[in-house]
């Protein structure tokens, strides 16, 4: 099936579906403002680490920097009206329209991130891991299978896929620039990033419920060492329990929550190669646990 | 070898004026001139400046970054309202933070640009002011009937000639800039004499006469560099030269070369800006 065919089927199947958006809910409302503005950005002088053309899969995390980031206090925002959030988010995300652009919207007003509330993007991916949403497995599992099925009919340089999805990110800025290997282009590699971090926030969400064939994997084997030897180092080299950690880095610091080790929360993504049985391994984690919660599916 | 001559024609004729702006009115400043030519700017290898010659109207351009008193005239005399107030809030750096870390800090703005319980830019009157966002920059210029300079017409004056990595040399040199001394956020020795921001023109002009165009605080620029995509440029703005945060260590965009990339809107504690005149 070739990209456009794919690109039309996902449209057709998020655009003629579209009626039931609750525009006009407190929680619809709370959700547009959080995206429009999110409330942290970067500093000037942040600049992503560059990403492979091949992508890697990030480990519980985005894979790339974005521009703008959800802060605590958004976060908590969104938390007091947990529910009905997660009920909006899971709306959106069955109706995402993947060809429609994410970005060009601007007002003018406040530190506006300039990204359509109603579309898919990192800031949405990232509101889900913060409030632990694993109610949006489902619809995470259709996105995702969206994203892969473009991928996988589509050339490496193929400009066609997707092409009103944005990472809204550095990371992608450079990436024409890079001559070394075969060409990719920015919506091949916009896809694979998003496609890459909605398996991770997946992940993510099934680490958080503790499921066992997860905590047991090659995967959070990886993700132990990475966090083993992060905790060999500034700053968390002096900081063994809780307790240890310095009342100026409290905003900064955690343990994580299954190995008990100090982590830091800003940046420290950690991956590992991507690949086509790791992306079953995943999907299949997250089928077997939809099954076990059948509640989910509703 | 013509291009070459008239190109060091006009670097020998830059930066050979200083003008007290009466006819400008409103503020005081001391302004650089610098003379329409041809000029050699980025450096092979950075996507976000790429080596390349760019044709430059003249222009003027303050010998310093904007202080917190010019900026309070312009607030006395026209009531602005920043963003960061608007928002209530600025994002903040402080010593023993780990990298890449910022604080959000209510009532964190260009009056108190580490928050309210940190020393307040009254205090400060020569520093350069910050926790303004690009906006409120633009805002500030428009008023003083400048505006902001380009990403290359700030790269030619802040050059001023050289073709190194910095207006001095290649080789960074401590008591030339107020940078971040250490090798994390977790400690600042201060070597440089200065922890936070320090007041404009501490430091050792460059050969035209421009202070702190590397260190103190970031410059916010009018453009945004070449390969950002199209339609970005309501919710970004670019900046130059680094600030009193930047780090060895963390990003070290203190330097002619690199152009950071941020909100537009957003505030945080080491943005600031000088302003330009069209000839």
């Amino acid at each position: 099936m070739t990209a456009r065919r794919v690109a039309l089927f996902v449209s057709i199947l998020a655009g003629g579906a579209c009626l039931c958006l609750a525009e006009g809910t407190s929680a619809a409302k709370l959700l547009d403002g959080v995206i429009a503005q999110p409330g942290h950005w970067n500093q000037m002088c942040s600049m992503p680490a560059p990403l492979p053309p091949e992508v890697p899969l990030p480990l519980y995390s985005l894979a790339a920097e974005r521009n703008f980031n959800v802060s605590d206090a958004s976060i908590e925002k969104l938390g007091r009206d947990r529910a009905e959030v997660v009920k909006e988010l899971r709306s959106r995300l069955k109706f995402a329209d993947l060809n429609r652009a994410a970005h060009g919207r601007s007002h003018g007003i406040g530190a506006e991130s300039g990204q359509d509330p109603r579309q898919f993007s990192g800031l949405m991916l990232s509101i889900i891991q913060k409030l632990d949403a694993i109610e949006t497995v489902p619809e995470l599992l259709n996105i995702e299978a969206s994203l892969d099925l473009a991928l996988a009919a589509s050339r490496p340089d193929s400009r066609k896929v997707f092409p009103g999805l944005d990472l809204d990110s550095p990371v992608a800025w450079s990436l024409e620039r890079n001559t070394n290997g075969p060409k990719v282009s920015v919506q091949v590699f916009t896809a694979r990033v998003l496609q890459r971090e909605t398996l991770a926030i997946i992940a993510s969400l099934l680490r958080s419920q503790k499921y066992t064939p997860l905590l047991e994997s090659k995967m959070e084997r990886h993700y132990l060492e990475h966090l083993r030897e992060a905790a060999t180092k500034p700053p968390l080299q002096d900081i063994k329990t809780p307790a240890d950690i310095p009342e100026n880095m409290r905003e900064w610091v955690t343990f994580d929550p299954v190995h008990n080790l100090p982590c830091v929360k800003t940046r420290g993504y950690e991956s590992m190669p991507y690949s086509p049985a790791l992306r079953l391994q995943i999907r299949g984690w997250a089928e077997d646990y939809l099954k076990a919660h059948p509640e989910l599916a509703r | 070898m013509l291009l070459r001559q008239g190109v060091l024609v006009a670097l020998l004729a830059a930066g050979c004026q200083r003008q007290t702006p009466g006819a400008l009115g409103r503020i005081g400043v001391n302004l650089i001139k610098v003379s329409a030519g041809t000029y050699r700017i980025g450096v092979a290898g950075n996507s976000r400046n790429p080596a390349r010659e760019v044709s430059l109207g003249a222009f003027r351009i303050a010998d310093a970054e904007t202080t917190n008193a010019e900026f309070t005239r312009f607030i006395e005399a026209t009531g602005y309202v920043t963003d960061a107030e608007r928002a209530g809030f600025g994002q903040v750096s402080r010593e023993g933070m780990p990298d890449w870390a910022w604080s959000e800090v209510p009532g964190a703005n260009w009056r108190h640009p580490h928050g309210p319980d940190g020393i307040s830019a009254a205090a400060l009157p020569n520093h350069p002011v910050t926790q303004i966002s690009g906006a409120d920059a633009e805002a500030y210029c428009r008023w003083a009937g400048g505006r902001l300079p380009t990403l290359a017409e700030w790269e030619v004056a802040a050059r001023a000639g050289a073709a190194t990595r910095w207006p001095w040399g290649n080789a960074f040199e401590v008591a030339r800039a107020n940078v971040w001394n250490g090798e994390d956020h977790q400690r600042n020795t201060a070597e440089d004499g200065w922890k936070l921001t320090s007041p404009v023109r501490s430091f050792p002009p460059n050969a035209w006469g421009l202070y702190d165009v590397i260190g103190n605080v970031f410059e916010y620029c009018a453009d945004l560099p070449p390969n950002v995509p199209a339609g970005l440029g309501a919710t970004l703005i670019a900046g130059r030269g680094g600030s009193w945060w930047c780090s060895a260590g963390t990003c070290s965009f203190y330097n002619l070369e690199d152009v950071g990339v941020m909100a537009r809107h957003g505030s945080l504690s080491n943005q600031g800006f000088r302003i330009v005149y069209s000839q």
